[in-house]
Order: C-alpha cells, then structure tokens, then sequence
C-alpha cells in the first residue's frame, strides 16, 4: 500500500482520523504496528523485527536486571517508551526485586538467606569456606551476580528500543497527518523561491 | 569450558555473564549491533522506498563506527597529550 491511503482517510485539513490516533497509540503499545495500520507493511515490519531484537538482546545481555536499573532512572524512563515488552519485564522486575531493599521480595529473601548461611570468616581458614559457600550460591542463583559493563549495557539496549520507538511514533504522526518531511533540497531553498 | 552456573542459567532473566564470565572483556564490541538497529530504524523513517535500505544503512552503520573510531582515537591522543607531555 502507498502513503496514499492514510492520507485519504485523514486529510490534512480535518486532522488524523479515529484509525489515525490509533495508530499512533498502537505505535507505542506495540512496535511497529501503527505503521502496519498505516498500511506501511515492510516498513512495520522493520521497525518490530529491530525494536523488539533491541530490547530483546538487552535483556539477553543483562537480564531482568537491565530493566529499572537502580540510581538511572533516565533509561527506565526510555525503557517505557518501548511499550509491552517493558510493562511485561518491569511487572517481572518489581515482583522479583521489590521496591527497596527492605520489602519483602524474592531477591532481598534470597539475599537475606545467602547472608545468614555464610559461614563465618573470624580467621583466615574460614576465607576458602566462604569462597565455596558464594559459588555454590551464585551458581544456583545467577541474579545474584552483578556484573555492572554488561548489565549497563542492556539497560542502554533496551532504553535504545524505547528510544527509537519513539522515533517510530513520530514517524507514524507525521504519516496520519500527511505532514511531509522536509529533504536537503527544500533546505536548500531560498526563502523567495518557497513563496513562489 | 561452561561454568557450573550454566544449569541455572535462565534466558531473559540471567546476565549472559553467567554463562560467558569472560564477556565483560569484549563490551565493546556490542555497541555494532546498537548501531545497526539505530541505522535500521533512523533510515526506515527516512527513506521513502525501502528498496536500497540495506546498503543505506551499513554504509551509515559503518560511517558511525569510523567516526567513533576516530573520536576515540582523539579522545586517547589528547589524554596522553595532557598525561604524558603537559
């Protein structure tokens, strides 16, 4: 389908249609889909095959962990605009971590129980019981790892997605409106020969 | 060899690190895949035929990576600049 057929149904003059502003909210709730409402088929799906890879792979790399990254709200902030793969991962990451150390949360228990079964260091004999005791644990339960680079950058990853499926929105506003973009030649011209 | 802590692994919920420790040597690495889908996306809005989108976007891609390359290079000559010689 041609950028003819959402222009037709929402002329400029009378502004985007009901199918119009769905789209846009769609757009965000699901990447890629306002442009497959659009009628911008390959495109839709190029904008959903690459966010949903990018949030995806940053949550590959850094794990539930990645989402709402603590002292960086700016990502979680960006993390939203990629829609339902953050509602659903965030859901995950508050009922997995909590809100704050203190409540009561899987994680903070799974703390709270490494801490209490550590055995005790009081002399150097205790340090390779201790080692043993932390691998053991940290084998069994891998959220238990920090690992800041990578961890870091899923978070970008995924803040990237919801980054560019905000690029994606606006592309979808400018199509419903039939706004057109302005190209390096309508730059190019001289303020008299736009007036002509 | 895999770490023990490959049978507790969990995809989408476990740092990869848990599979691959060493991962964290090679971080740098991973911003190619974020400039690719910054690419795809930036020129999917841009362009209005998809047709000469994957050359558009690699020649971009790599335009990007040339310049960080660069950047970083002057970022590292001017450090050892003030390190070094000031």
């Amino acid at each position: 389908m041609t950028n003819q057929s959402y222009r037709q149904s929402s002329p400029q003059l009378e502004g985007p249609s009901a199918v119009g502003y769905l789209a846009i909210v769609l757009a965000w709730a699901v990447p890629g889909l306002g442009h497959l409402i659009v009628g911008e088929r390959n495109r839709g799906l190029l904008f959903a095959f690459t966010i949903h890879a990018l949030f995806g792979l940053g949550l590959i790399l850094g794990g539930i962990k990645a989402i709402n990254p603590p002292d960086q709200p700016i990502w979680t902030y960006t993390q939203y605009l990629a829609g339902w793969p953050m509602l659903i991962s965030g859901r995950v990451e508050r009922s997995w971590m909590g809100q704050t150390p203190q409540e009561p949360s899987r994680f903070n228990d799974l703390i709270r129980e490494y801490a209490s079964n550590r055995p005790s260091a009081t002399d150097n004999s205790e340090v390779e019981d201790r080692k043993a005791y932390a691998r053991k644990m940290f084998s069994t339960y891998p959220i238990l790892t920090y690992h800041p680079k990578i961890q870091d950058i899923g978070s970008v990853y995924c803040g990237i997605a919801g980054m560019l499926n905000l690029l994606v929105m606006f592309d979808v506003l400018l199509r419903v409106t039939g706004t057109e973009r302005e190209t390096a030649a309508d730059r190019r011209r001289t303020p008299v020969e736009v007036a002509k | 060899m895999m770490p023990i802590s490959t049978l507790a692994y969990t995809i989408f919920f476990d740092a990869i690190t848990s599979l691959f420790p060493n991962m964290d040597e090679y971080w740098l690495l991973l911003v190619i895949p974020l400039v690719v889908a910054i690419t795809l996306v930036y020129k999917g809005t841009r362009m209005k035929e998809l047709r000469t989108l994957p050359r558009d976007a690699t020649i971009m891609s790599v335009q990007i990576l040339v310049l960080m390359v660069f950047a970083a290079a002057a970022l590292g000559g001017l450090y050892w600049i003030a390190v070094r010689v000031l």
